[in-house]
């Protein structure tokens, strides 16, 4: 009876540890592989789905194209969590997995702890879901770089077009680093811009799902429009309970950073209570190639959450491709390499109106921002036709000019 | 009963114990590479476990149950990455700063709770821990609010590269090994059996003389200052401290984990609980990301059939495969501890 036991678990043991040594044999052996450190859980975890899907449709792309440097491109997933746990899964990707770069998605703590993580190991990692200022200016560096566009190309791309809808203003601010800047960047456009006066602003704690003491208080204080910087799970709440209060028959709601989830998430009737709202991209903009990748995302995706691609599907596809095409024309997985190939790089098909520039300065993907109303759902061509767009704003427009940027990747 | 294997006083030091604990720690980098493990998980088994056996002091020996300790071994990490943006450094430097932030943050607590006991030092422990929480989310200027402080540098004493992981293992494990022989001088002083007798009966001991509210306050701060040397090395460990350090999740974290290791009867279980719980939150959320789920159900097992945690389940096991023979001479104390199930009222 111990004796069998003793030899079974022997076996175990030797069967495990022959799996071990093949599997880690094969690793060295072929496939590209890179990490990617998605949102899971928490009150962004639904981004990380769709980040998952456009990241899957760069690789299987690829793949189906034979690959990159004659190697299949494998992607090694985990949850990113706290920037603690992302920092720790990233060393072991880094460690076992050798992957050649990482692209994180999670908020901007994760990111700016992420950003820490390539310049310490000098590996690459593009950050492809936060909007924070700091990562393209006290937190930029070599090897990172920030994808979707910051708070201040958003002011930019918004708020001229917000200030036509009235004379007040009142900002609701989630009370974090990201609300913070978002909500500083739109003072300075409307003060720029000019005629419009601000009569308040509310902090939102992170987490606040119950917006009742948030409302009443915009009642009180009437202005012609509420600037909401308000994300993730939050901002579903706090559209649902701007409905139920009807606050925007009387104000107007402007969302200067919208994702589609969000809008699916209240339905496209509810939808109609935002006034004005700012996109990074949505298929109905004005692209040669944006159908077209709409039309690869839902056949690749037949039963998606999510009827079309998102922004975060979007951002994540343009960072991983972008990148395996870098390493392919770089001719090497050299990180150096794939940095000289990304920097100053012109991406023609970005699936936008404009192409997109990879600024060598501070690594800001510079790309186009939409501005949209609400479109009537009884005109929707499609379940996921709810926007009208108002505005294309050119990515190299809005942008901060690369000369008032104060980061300087060369000389880390 | 069970206060005797914890902190019989003045009990010799168990050497064997020790030197046992200090060669599994000094050849498990060796085990952990020939599993393709990061060398990082030892590292952060070393920490997690040096914080655990802090929290012992005030769980196992003391019998106060503390929901918010995260908030001194955040503290702790916030002291050496504060320290470093005002140009402070080296690792005598950093690692004082983190064991004093964490004393003081435990000497501010514990005037404020020394006297409760209970359901009611629990929720107050919580409470504060959570203000520790708010105040390092909400003042971005020293904090860097909810990013938090990144870009730490780990120092180099004696001119030891710490970035290097073998290094920096071996270094934390010396710190580790100091820090857990102190921590068993203090529970196995005179002044510990002071607080194992408050663990057994607080009116009685306090009937004995013993100012039972002030002795307290000493096993709350102590446990808070070798907290906070955690949290110091853990600021280094990550290059970075965030609020999460100091997030309620973490401090019920050590709760759970000092439980499973079977601290309430065991001086080294919270090291084990350290091991098992670092080590299945790595290995299983890499097959799924609900391992919180699979974790809790582990807990739940192990804590309702083996209310002693981990070392009564092992050695009941053993004991399932040998013959009761009852060897003594187990190899590390942990599993010594463990068949002694007597339950103190």
């Amino acid at each position: 009876m111990t004796l069998t036991g003793k030899i079974s678990r022997r076996l175990v043991l030797a069967a495990g540890a022959a799996l071990v040594v093949t599997a880690a044999h094969a690793q060295v052996l072929d496939p590209l592989k890179f990490g990617a450190l998605l949102p899971l859980s928490g009150n962004y975890g639904f981004l990380g789905v769709s980040e998952r899907m456009g990241i899957d449709l760069a690789v299987s792309e690829i793949n189906d194209a034979g690959g990159v440097l004659g190697r299949k491109v494998e992607v090694v997933y985990e949850d990113s969590g706290t920037p603690a746990q992302a920092t720790r899964k990233a060393t072991q990707m880094l460690e076992r997995d050798k992957v050649a770069f990482f692209v994180n998605g999670g908020g901007s703590a994760v990111s700016a702890a992420m950003f820490e993580f390539a310049q310490r190991n000098k590996v690459i990692d593009l950050a492809i879901d936060p909007n924070a200022e700091e990562l393209v200016t006290t937190k930029a560096n070599r090897y990172s770089f920030l994808v979707p566009a910051p708070s201040s190309m958003i002011a930019n791309a918004v708020m001229p077009e917000a200030a036509k809808l009235g004379k007040t203003v009142l900002f609701l601010t989630h009370d974090y680093s990201f609300g913070h800047a978002q909500t500083a960047e739109q003072r300075r456009v409307l003060k720029e811009v000019g005629g419009v006066k601000e009569v308040g602003e509310i902090k939102v704690p992170l987490n606040t799902r119950d917006f009742s003491s948030q409302i009443i208080a915009i009642r009180n204080a009437k202005p012609d429009m509420v600037v909401v910087n308000v994300a993730g799970v939050d901002a579903t709440a706090l559209f649902e309970q701007i409905w139920e209060f009807e606050l925007f028959k009387n104000t107007k709601i402007v969302v200067p950073l919208l994702d589609f989830e969000d809008s699916w998430a209240i339905g496209p009737e509810k939808n109609r209570l935002i006034s004005l709202a700012g996109v990074e991209w949505h298929d109905t903009v004005p692209a040669k190639d944006a159908q077209a990748f709409k039309a690869r995302y839902q056949k690749a995706y037949p039963k998606a959450q999510y009827p079309v691609p998102t922004t975060n599907s979007v951002n994540a596809y343009l960072a991983v491709r972008e990148t395996l095409r870098a390493i392919q024309r770089a001719g090497s997985t050299d990180t150096d390499k794939i940095i000289a190939a990304l920097e100053n790089h012109e991406v023609k098909d970005s699936l936008k109106p404009n192409p997109m520039l990879i600024r060598a300065k501070d690594h800001q993907w510079v790309q186009d921002f939409f501005v949209f109303r609400m479109k009537d759902p009884k005109t929707s061509a499609e379940p996921g036709d709810i926007y009208d767009l108002v505005s294309v704003a050119k990515g190299t427009d809005i942008v901060v000019p690369e000369a008032e940027r104060k980061a300087d990747l060369a000389t880390q | 009963m069970t206060r005797e294997t914890v902190s019989g006083s003045h009990r010799k030091p168990p050497v064997a114990a020790f030197l046992s604990l200090l060669g599994v720690f000094a050849v498990l980098p060796l085990a952990l590479r020939g599993l393709d493990i990061s060398l990082t998980l030892g590292t952060e088994v070393l920490i997690i476990a040096l914080f655990a056996m802090s929290y012992n002091i005030l769980l196992g020996t003391t019998g106060l149950a503390s929901f918010g300790h995260a908030a001194f071994f955040g503290s702790g990490a916030y002291a050496v990455a504060i320290a470093q943006q005002y140009g402070l450094g080296g690792a005598a430097i950093d690692l004082v700063l983190a064991f004093l932030a964490g004393l003081v943050a435990a000497l501010l607590v514990g005037l404020l709770v020394m006297k409760k006991r209970g359901i009611y030092f629990g929720l107050l422990t919580l409470a504060f821990g959570q203000m520790f929480y708010i105040v390092a989310l909400r003042w971005d200027d020293l904090t860097g609010g909810e990013t938090g402080l990144t870009g730490l540098k780990r120092p180099a004493p004696f001119g030891l590269d710490l970035n290097d992981h073998i290094t920096f293992y071996y270094f934390v494990l010396a710190i580790f090994m100091v820090a857990v022989w102190v921590i068993w001088r203090i529970t196995h002083s005179p002044f510990g059996s002071v607080l194992a007798a408050i663990k057994s009966n607080e009116v009685r001991t306090q009937y004995l003389g013993y100012h039972t509210a002030r002795y307290k306050l000493g096993a709350i701060v102590v446990s808070g200052a070798f907290s906070g040397l955690a949290g110091g090395l853990y600021a280094w460990f990550q290059y970075a401290a965030y609020p999460q350090n100091l997030f309620w999740i973490e401090s019920g974290n050590i709760v759970i984990l000092t439980l499973l290791g079977g601290g309430l009867s065991s001086f080294f279980g919270p090291i084990l609980g350290a091991a098992v719980f670092v080590g299945a939150q790595d290995l299983i959320s890499s097959y799924t990301e609900h391992w919180m789920f699979f974790f809790g159900l582990i807990f739940i097992l192990v804590v309702t059939a083996f209310p002693n945690g981990l070392p009564e389940a092992l050695a009941r096991l053993l004991s399932l495969v040998r013959r009761p023979t009852r060897t003594t001479d187990a190899s590390t104390a942990a599993v010594r501890a463990a068949p002694n199930r007597g339950t103190t009222p």
